[in-house]
């Protein structure tokens, strides 16, 4: 019995497929090649498209020996922009750099996720602020772990590594110039697109070229999203938030039992958004109650002059040129803090929790000294240990 | 493996030309066989081991069913092959879903149970190749089938990889003498079988990725509340994407059996033009569709006891369709709703005379009415929850929270509309042809005109990977 539908004898057009499509694929090349071109000519570049596989690419990439080193970075879009992985490898080149930031979302999913990872036992340089730590946002990165320990197959692997080749070749295929937003973007504005001013690389970082923007709109887009985002209202007290934050101290110390580092890091910000966020979390009730409560190192760019000094064109993000530089300090700093080569960490009981002491520069030690300042703390009192909050500083 | 991605086009590239650069048949089978295994291993290689189960089971129990002329002891074979398929298809379809379902019952009864959640992953195309096996089993018991001797033909009907994952679900009856015949390389099978493979690809990147399913998810994943247009246009555009997405495998998975000599079933015939719900169902999911019309619903009773066998047979038949679909009682609503729109439309073919409905004037209205009753079905099947669908589904009567304005920009519902439009006039201007039909009546450069224009709209369209909808089934 035949079932009603089937046809074995599925019949198709008899004639010319040898020309048919030694014909399609002229017309296909031409049309490929001649956008390409056009495209280019405009300053359109390539660009990866930054999707969970691309995630796990670098996230099956953190394993090692930390004598060797693996350097990860975590955190959201401010770390994809501000840190530049090529040149931090320049500064580390015995490392690893693994980029794991993902725009729009807190680091906290993967940080534990790297804690409960037995074979992990690497550096983590954490970005983070006040509101990525937020218990309502803590697990947006889960999928994006999820993904890697469930769906990163073999097959995964290959597809990803065959579009990773095909996209930072082609401009044809970046997810901006798609046909249908090209054809919008003529019909509204009678001509064709500028180049979009974000680039992301196959390491996952990114590039931003703020000066091409409007940045007056830009800037209040960007408050506009913060106060979407985070209304002052909804901001959990200080003391819950640091309950809640303080959780991650688990991961740190599993982190940092294994030989491991975590430090944190607040990235740069300016005017209106800085305000914005000084305000709804302000540094002293949230940050640097957090900073003293934790065993992992604590860097926050207004407590850092060679990270204080950077202006983010759109209040919130590193442009393209900022970054390499930024990236060069913060690799001078953790040169300094010999975050590579010192003994392990404290913990948080090795000092008062908290405990606002001061060397006789008066400089509060919950955030990282000098050279100078540390040399002027040493001579205050020697017999104390040099390690202020989880850092090591160079005698 | 999808075939919306570069390691298949690398895997079909290498399986074709192995499959016809060896002489012996038997060898090329052997190929095609171990290529099936390898695709469907690409997704999570542990459960190659339930498909090699399946295959045994079933081979073993056909081959002792046909031999045996004691009927208790066929009968007793094919509740062997039955447990067997429906067991492996209860435990990990809807172990979960039956689990969730106990706790609710017992919670509602006052017990206080709680037992620990099992983490069970859903095998890839389960639902279509336990169904594939158990045709073959039921054909046997019944005498429509003499089991082939060759193991080898057998498991590559259960595994053929251009059908394995998301159907067509091919009968051993049409597959099984294809593998009698040698396939000699055919340059006309090869080029037709590319350009259907490169048509599904164009529905699903192009269309129903690139263009309708930003539509459908801004209103299916909003946040916030919905207003009737766009309730309707988000429901318009699940409506092409689903069909675009799935037709889309359907054609590639025809097209790719095609390209190596194996002629496989058509899965759709331009549904959207349908004329009712029973002319739906023999243009939608048509392998589906008749697996369920000869295994389920004419044992049942059919149309033979009366009309109220014939309304049960009916409504179990769709319910269970439904289900087959997802474990989840928003498919299992989907499913009661197209066996509700079946039993009133016999209904009201008994009661009105149907001499005069023959002409356009009154067909193109109905097939509208009916494409407007499936798209409020499809509600069901998109949405996450009861009471999602509940919620779309009253404003889409009108009966959603009042706003000021619509969730979907203009330009969406412009998109959305002016897709469903076109799609639907061409399933009207194309319902009684086919596509080979058309293409065989263009001329040969036209035809690399249109492939051209599909391959750079591939290319254009491409961005965020989506696997094809029919995959979590």
């Amino acid at each position: 019995m035949h079932s009603s539908i089937f046809s074995s004898s599925v019949g198709y057009p008899e004639s010319h497929w040898l020309k048919t499509w030694l014909l399609t694929g002229a017309i296909f090349l031409v049309a490929l090649l001649g956008w390409e071109a056009t495209l280019r000519s405009l300053g359109h570049r390539p660009t990866v498209v930054d999707d969970k596989a691309l995630w796990a690419s670098q996230r099956s990439q953190v394993y090692g020996d930390c004598a060797e080193g693996v350097i990860v970075l975590l955190g959201d879009c401010r770390m994809q922009f501000g840190m530049v992985p090529r040149v931090l490898q320049e500064q580390f080149p015995q490392h690893r750099i693994v980029d794991l930031a993902v725009e729009g979302t807190s680091p906290v999913a993967t940080l534990r996720d790297l804690a409960a990872d037995e074979d992990f036992r690497g550096i983590v340089v954490c970005g983070i602020t006040a509101r990525t730590l937020c218990t309502d946002i803590r697990d947006t990165q889960q999928p994006y772990v999820d993904f890697y320990h469930g769906k990163y197959t073999l097959n995964e692997r290959l597809n990803r590594r065959v579009s990773t080749a095909v996209q930072r070749t082609f401009t044809v295929v970046h997810p901006q110039l798609r046909l249908d937003g090209v054809l919008r973007h003529v019909a509204k504005n009678r001509r064709l697109p500028s180049p979009y001013y974000v680039e992301t690389h196959a390491d996952r970082s990114r590039l931003g070229d703020y000066l091409s923007l409007d940045l007056e709109a830009h800037r209040t887009w960007v408050l506009e999203r913060a106060r979407f985002s985070c209304m002052k209202a909804d901001v959990p007290s200080a003391s819950l938030w640091l309950d809640g934050a303080m959780e991650l101290e688990s991961c740190v110390r599993a982190i940092q039992a294994r030989g491991g580092r975590v430090i944190f890091l607040q990235f740069p910000a300016s005017r209106e958004y800085l305000e914005y966020d000084e305000w709804v979390f302000p540094k002293e009730e949230y940050w640097d109650a957090f900073a003293a409560g934790t065993s992992a190192l604590c860097l926050h760019f207004q407590d850092v002059p060679e990270l204080s000094s950077f202006d983010c064109l759109d209040n919130m993000h590193l442009d393209r040129r900022d970054a390499p530089r930024f990236t060069l300090a913060f690799a001078k700093v953790l040169g300094d803090c010999s975050v590579f080569t010192g003994p392990p960490c404290l913990t948080a009981g090795d000092h008062a929790v908290g405990t606002k002491m001061r060397c006789c520069c008066q400089h509060p030690i919950q955030r990282v000294l000098t050279r100078a300042e540390c040399a002027c703390y040493e001579k205050q009192d020697s017999s104390r240990s040099t390690r202020v909050h989880g850092m090591f500083l160079n005698p | 493996m999808l075939f919306n991605s570069y390691t298949f086009l690398f895997f079909f590239i290498i399986v074709v030309t192995c499959y016809y650069l060896v002489g012996s048949w038997r060898v090329r089978k052997g190929i095609l066989l171990v290529a099936s295994y390898v695709f469907y291993a690409a997704w999570n290689p542990p459960f190659v081991v339930l498909l090699w189960l399946s295959t045994v089971v079933d081979w073993l129990a056909a081959k002792w069913i046909y031999a045996s002329q004691s009927p208790r002891k066929r009968k007793l074979l094919i509740l062997v092959s039955l447990v067997a398929n429906l067991g492996l298809l209860g435990y990990f379809k809807y172990g979960t879903f039956l689990l969730d379902n106990f706790l609710v019952l017992t919670r509602s009864l006052g017990l206080d149970l709680s037992l620990a959640k099992p983490n069970i992953i859903l095998p890839v195309g389960i639902s279509f190749y336990t169904f594939q096996t158990l045709s073959y089993t039921l054909d046997v018991y019944r005498r429509n089938l003499v089991p082939p001797k060759s193991f080898l033909d057998y498991a590559l009907f259960v595994t053929f990889f251009p059908q394995l994952v998301a159907g067509p679900i091919i009968r051993a009856v049409d597959f099984l003498p294809l593998c009698d015949q040698p396939k000699r390389f055919s340059g006309k099978a090869l080029g037709w079988g590319l350009s259907l493979m490169l048509l599904g690809l164009f529905e699903k990147i192009a269309i129903a990725d690139g263009l309708l399913a930003p539509v459908a998810e801004a209103v299916y994943d909003r946040s916030g509340p919905l207003d009737f247009v766009s309730a309707w246009c988000g429901t318009f555009a699940f409506a092409g994407q689903i069909f675009l997405d799935f037709s889309g495998y359907s054609l590639c998975a025809i097209g790719a059996a095609l390209a190596l000599g194996f002629a496989i079933q058509d899965n759709f015939r331009f549904p959207y033009a349908a004329v009712g719900f029973s002319d739906f169902w023999r243009r939608w999911h048509m392998s589906l569709s008749s697996w369920l019309r000869d295994y389920l619903y004419v044992p049942l009773g059919g149309s033979r006891k009366g009309p109220f066998r014939t309304f049960a047979s009916l409504t179990i038949t769709m319910l269970l369709g439904g289900l087959w679909h997802g474990a989840s009682w928003t498919f299992v609503v989907w499913g009661g709703l197209h066996g509700l729109y079946l039993v009133l439309e016999r209904g009201i073919r008994k009661a009105i005379p149907w001499r005069w409905a023959g002409g356009s004037l009154v067909q193109i209205p109905v097939a509208l009415l009916t494409f407007l009753l499936v798209c409020i079905a499809w509600v069901f099947f998109h949405a996450d929850s009861m009471s999602d669908a509940f919620t779309v589904t009253a404003t889409l009567f009108g009966f959603g929270a009042r706003q000021a304005g619509h969730l979907l920009s203009r330009t969406s519902v412009a998109l959305s509309l002016g897709v469903t439009t076109t799609l639907f006039l061409i399933h009207w201007l194309m319902r009684d042809t086919t596509i080979t039909a058309v293409a065989a009546r263009i001329p040969w450069w036209a035809r690399s005109l249109v492939l051209a224009a599909m391959l750079v709209g591939i290319v254009g369209f491409a961005g965020e990977d989506r696997a094809f909808i029919y995959f979590q089934f």
